[in-house]
């Protein structure tokens, strides 16, 4: 996102976050696998909003962690104050404080300070990259999705499995070729991501690499898929039928567990299920779960 | 002592002596430093007699060591031919006769065949080297625990013309008209006549010498330089007679034209025989020159063709085993590996226009190359920088003084081809470690190919990509820079924000970016300004945090200075950088943020809504 200035003003930020907060409501996928986050409860703000701006326009040190660590506190309420953290990573922080500011941002949750996160998720503290990606998945928008696509080519293990994760929650469809080739790349996290984001043919072509990719490391994304309300039944059963096909304990013992938790599924699917799961009885190395791959 | 050994070596009546020497004057006691330096007179005379006499050709061949003893392959064509005998001393090829030594034996074979001519007990003594006439084989011994000599004359039958043994360092002598020429003590030749086994001629010369040896009808002494027997021999000891020299220019490793002599009794190849330099003399009217005006130099696997005059390098070859002998010609080089195979190189291009197969590893080899000719193939040769590429990313330790001197020899081409060599090598994962360093420095210092280096700035790391090595940032924004290359800052910018860009490249990167930063530029440098100023962890990064302002304030005007300034006021800006960036905020006043002032609007939690 292209800023104004090299310190954008504050009011252009109020702005801006009013503006990207109501653009991404509108994009947000409906089907969004996120774990849905406990709503504020309505009832009147307590944050004293000037009270805890003093502290972060403050340039002492303990004062700012204070103001951060009011805003933190108050998670949403605190958005008022979001573009003062936003300033304050845009200005440069030390590392303890810019990560408490990273972290405070994603608590906040707006999607106006997506594009000052998507800067440290650059950082040379692998840390603080980490950091910036998860506080990205919490104030989403597309400068959110925009980093978390770059963070998936990171080369720190964990960010590149945060930025997967994450944008699977995102519902970053767009995102699905790097996903793609993020679990070519033994990015295990984009498996759930892509169960997450993929249609039934895409969901066809992911299931295709059971066998090239570590069985425990699909699982994630067949659970996503098979508990997709919008994916058909069909694809479900067809992956099913693979699931069948390997014939293995390890898959015998994932298809009882889906089983176990299909309280109010698709009867067409629960039935596929069954089957495989009684085709699959007594396969090799059917022992209790834990031997991995 | 020596005289009881040489009886034993070789029997009795082993000194009967063929005929009577014809007509020439014994200058004095032979190999004996108490001589009268003649001023050239006996050597001038020998010449003028010898002048019109026939002079044999050596024999084309390739003549190896192996475990079980030789292999040699004709260089013309033919088969190959193995003689099995315990090998102590490489074998030497003089006219066409191969001479070697081991098992308490000296042999002579036919060069072109193998076929044995006559062997003879040495009592252990091992070959020096050997001269041919077509008719007497003389041979040079090293003496009892590497003291002394021993010179033998054999006739084709095997009959010991001629043995004598001295307390001085024979070199390897040759022989034209049954006069051999036997260098001594690295500075004389004397002109032994076999006939009647007097010194009939000597020739002190100015270089270091220890080969005597015949190429094209002509006979030469050399080893640091070559110098002809020719009418001017006589001036040899004031430095008046026809000679050649290798270029003084350093290239690897040797530049002595030839190895010491004594060197040829070692069985086992060894650095001495890898690393060395190869040129064939030619006459230039009156004077010598190098044949092809091209010399050559080997080290290991790699294979250099330099000019003659200027020792500048004209290509570059590697070969896949290590080289270990070999032999110009005219119009290119035979070479003889470790793995027993046998390139010629075209001294025009380095290209390999043929190989022979010894058929075997090999220990050591001898190449010999006379009258060889070979027709060039015509094609032309692949640009000089992929040539010294493929010599640089060759892998192994081995090699990094070749390598060394390959990338000296890179800098010099100008050529952006040559620029895109080096950003390769230098983003390459397998490109040696010993010599990236070096590559980076050469790198730095191009000031062509600017494009090649664009194109490698848009190759950053990648995951997904499986790009793992960042480009060279540092050394492509020195050479960018220096350049005034523009277009080279927007990479830059983003190289500074990537997380793979080392400090030291980072630090480099930003001080091109002082100079050729935009304002499109200012977005990234703010990015990075805002980021490090306070957690710069290390000098470098200190250094380009600094030069970053210096490019804000250049291409921000006051806004950029106010940016800078109010980092220089801030008591969490690390103090390694305020100290840097106070010199740029000076007189600049910082205005005050606006006033907090909350939103009407009520924050997004309380509208019931959460984004998605």
């Amino acid at each position: 996102m292209q800023k104004e200035g090299i310190f954008p003003a504050l009011s252009a930020h109020v702005g801006r976050s009013l503006l990207l907060c109501a653009s991404l409501v509108a994009i947000a996928p409906a089907a969004s696998a996120a774990p849905a986050k406990k709503p504020a409860k309505a009832q009147a703000s307590t944050f004293d909003a000037a009270g805890v701006a003093a502290k972060l326009t403050s340039r002492d040190a303990a004062e700012v962690t204070a103001g951060l660590k009011l805003a933190r506190l108050a998670g949403k309420e605190a958005a008022p104050v979001a573009p003062l953290i936003e300033r304050l990573l845009d200005r440069g922080l030390p590392t303890d404080l810019a990560k408490a500011a990273i972290e405070t941002a994603g608590d906040v949750a707006q999607p106006s300070s997506s594009a000052a996160l998507a800067h440290w998720a650059k950082n040379r503290d692998a840390e603080l990259r980490r950091v910036a990606v998860l506080a990205l998945l919490k104030t989403r928008g597309p400068a959110a999705v925009k980093a978390l696509r770059g963070a998936l080519s990171d080369a720190d293990g964990r960010v590149r499995g945060t930025a997967a994760s994450g944008l699977g929650a995102l519902g970053a469809r767009e995102a699905l070729p790097e996903l793609d080739a993020a679990l070519e790349r033994k990015v295990g996290e984009a498996a759930a991501a892509i169960g997450q984001l993929c249609k039934d043919d895409e969901c066809e072509r992911f299931a295709a690499r059971t066998g090239r990719v570590p069985f425990d490391v699909m699982t994630s994304g067949f659970d996503q898929i098979l508990f997709r309300s919008d994916v058909t039944d069909d694809a479900k059963v067809k992956l099913v039928g693979r699931i069948r096909e390997l014939g293995t304990g390890e898959a015998h013992r994932f298809l009882r567990d889906v089983l176990g938790r299909w309280a109010s599924g698709s009867a067409k699917v629960k039935s596929a299920l069954e089957q495989a799961a009684a085709a699959t009885q007594g396969s090799p190395s059917d022992k209790p779960a834990g031997g991995g791959s | 002592m020596r005289a009881a050994r040489a009886s034993t070596l070789l029997g009795a009546g082993a000194l009967a002596l063929t005929a009577c020497g014809a007509g020439q004057t014994r200058i004095g006691q032979l190999f004996t430093t108490n001589w009268e330096d003649d001023g050239g007179a006996s050597i001038a005379k020998l010449e003028a007699r010898l002048r019109r006499a026939p002079v044999a050709e050596t024999v084309d061949v390739a003549v190896g060591v192996t475990d079980d003893g030789i292999v040699g392959v004709p260089l013309g064509g033919g088969a190959t031919w193995t003689y099995a005998h315990a090998v102590a001393a490489r074998p030497d090829v003089a006219g066409n006769v191969v001479v070697g030594s081991g098992g308490g034996e000296i042999f002579c074979l036919q060069a072109s065949t193998g076929t044995l001519l006559w062997k003879r007990s040495t009592g252990g003594l091992d070959v020096i080297g050997a001269g041919d006439d077509g008719r007497t084989t003389v041979v040079t011994l090293e003496g009892p625990g590497g003291v002394g000599s021993t010179l033998l004359a054999v006739a084709r039958d095997g009959t010991v013309l001629r043995q004598h043994e001295t307390d001085k360092k024979l070199g390897r002598p040759a022989v034209v008209a049954n006069i051999a020429f036997v260098p001594w003590q690295n500075q004389y030749v004397t002109a032994y006549d076999i006939s009647s086994g007097d010194e009939v001629a000597r020739v002190t010369l100015r270089q270091q010498t220890s080969h005597a040896f015949v190429l094209g009808s002509t006979l030469y002494f050399g080893e640091l330089g070559v110098t002809r027997f020719d009418e001017r021999i006589g001036g040899a000891s004031q430095g008046q007679a026809a000679s050649a020299s290798l270029p003084a220019r350093e290239v690897v490793g040797a530049t002595r034209w030839l190895p010491p002599a004594g060197d040829r009794k070692l069985k086992v190849a060894g650095a001495a025989d890898k690393v060395r330099v190869y040129a064939r003399p030619t006459p230039r009217g009156a004077e010598m020159g190098i044949e092809d005006d091209v010399f050559y130099s080997t080290y290991y696997r790699v294979v250099f063709g330099l000019a003659a005059t200027s020792a500048q390098v004209s290509w570059v070859h590697v070969q896949d085993a290590d080289v270990l002998g070999g032999a110009p010609y005219h119009g290119g080089l035979a070479l003889c590996d470790a793995s027993g195979r046998v390139t010629f190189l075209e001294a025009k291009t380095g290209l390999a226009s043929g190989e022979l197969s010894l058929g075997q590893p090999l220990r050591s080899c001898t190449v010999s190359a006379d009258a060889l000719a070979r027709a060039a193939s015509g094609k032309p040769a692949r640009p000089l920088g992929e040539q010294m590429a493929d010599a640089l990313r060759v892998p192994g330790g081995d090699l990094v003084t070749a390598q060394r001197f390959v990338l000296r020899e890179l800098a010099h081409l100008e050529d952006a081809a040559a620029t895109k060599v080096l950003v390769d090598l230098a983003a390459d994962p397998r490109t040696s470690p010993a010599l990236l360093g070096e590559i980076r420095s050469v790198l730095a210092s191009r000031r062509t190919g600017a494009e090649h280096m664009l194109a490698a700035l848009d190759r950053p790391y990648d995951f997904l990509k499986d790009v793992l090595r960042p480009p060279p940032v540092g050394p492509i924004a020195d050479a960018l820079a220096a350049m005034k290359e523009k277009r080279g800052a927007a990479p830059l910018a983003r190289a500074l924000l990537d997380a793979q860009t080392s400090p030291e490249d980072v630090k480099h990167a930003a001080a091109a970016l002082v100079v050729l930063a935009t304002e499109a530029e200012r977005e990234p440098l703010s990015s990075f300004f805002a980021m490090y100023r306070c957690t710069a962890e290390n000098d470098d990064m200190v250094a380009a945090v600094a030069s970053v302002a210096e490019a804000l304030v250049r291409i921000a005007g006051a806004k950029g200075k106010e940016l800078v300034a109010r980092a220089a006021k801030d008591p969490m800006t690390l103090p390694a950088v305020r100290s840097r960036i106070e010199p740029f905020a000076e007189g600049v006043t910082v205005p005050a943020d606006p006033p907090f002032t909350p939103p009407d609007e009520k924050p997004a939690g309380k509208k019931g809504k959460t984004p998605g």
